[in-house]
């Protein structure tokens, strides 16, 4: 079992998941595992949601992180830095950190999740959680916004990490690579 | 091809666990590059050996009927 699943779900972007896949890799903490979703029907923001929901029973993680195929890890450190901040905090059930999209995001810090202010990249949840609660992943655009304010709303446990985890290497807005 | 996954990954119709070996699906040449698996090197196919040649030795001269030494 590897501490954390870092869960990339993709759709014809083979040179961006290549950057993707390359900071993964480079990790110096090897205890994660990385999740592939390839969307071969390519149903937009929708089937990338569908994905994570279709494949949960694969992630032997005690941590879920949503990685998409355009975005990148920004340093080497995450995977390491991230099991001792959980420990410190007595494994809590969801860890906000920051990532870059649209400006930084979160754009409010220790608020309930707004609409448009909170990213797929935006928040690490424990397994056991995000699978118990996979299928608020709607097939609309916010669905990511959906999942983590619904874990808001049961009153999960959040902690907040104020740290830089992943940037986008472009805003594709769920758009393929040109052939 | 054989290949092993170096990722975890699943999509519609397969699903492999890093360090799965398996053959390369048709039309997935592309895993190669970004990444997701890398070539396994084939088993060399089991020969049919040939027994060994044996070495020549020398015959021992015989004895001469009679030959007292």
């Amino acid at each position: 079992m590897a501490f954390l699943t870092i869960y990339t779900p993709t759709y014809r972007r083979p040179l961006l998941l290549a950057e993707c896949r390359a900071s993964v890799a480079a990790q110096s903490d090897p205890d994660y595992q990385h999740l592939v979703i390839e969307d071969t029907v390519g149903l937009g923001i929708g089937g990338m949601f569908a994905a994570i929901r279709q494949h949960t029973a694969l992630i032997e993680g005690e941590y879920v992180y949503v990685l998409q195929d355009d975005d990148v890890l920004v340093d080497r450190e995450f995977v390491r830095e991230l099991k001792a901040f959980v420990w410190q905090h007595n494994r809590p059930p969801v860890v906000i950190v920051r990532n870059r999209k649209h400006g930084l995001q979160p754009r409010r810090w220790r608020q309930a999740p707004q609409l448009g202010s909170i990213d797929l990249g935006s928040y690490v949840v424990r397994a056991d959680v995000f699978c118990r609660h996979a299928d608020q992943f709607g097939a609309r655009y916010e669905g990511d916004y959906d999942f983590i304010r619904f874990l808001w709303d049961r009153r999960y446990t959040f902690a907040w990490w104020d740290r830089l985890v992943a940037e986008a290497q472009q805003v594709g807005m769920g758009r393929p690579e040109a052939a | 091809m054989r290949v092993r996954a170096k990722v975890s990954f699943a999509g519609m119709g397969f699903s492999y666990a890093a360090g799965d070996v398996f053959d390369l699906p048709p039309g997935k040449e592309r895993w190669l590059t970004i990444g997701f698996v890398e070539p396994v090197a084939e088993a060399p196919e089991t020969a049919a050996l040939e027994p060994p040649e044996r070495a020549e030795m020398p015959r021992p001269k015989r004895k001469r009927a009679g030959s007292s030494k």
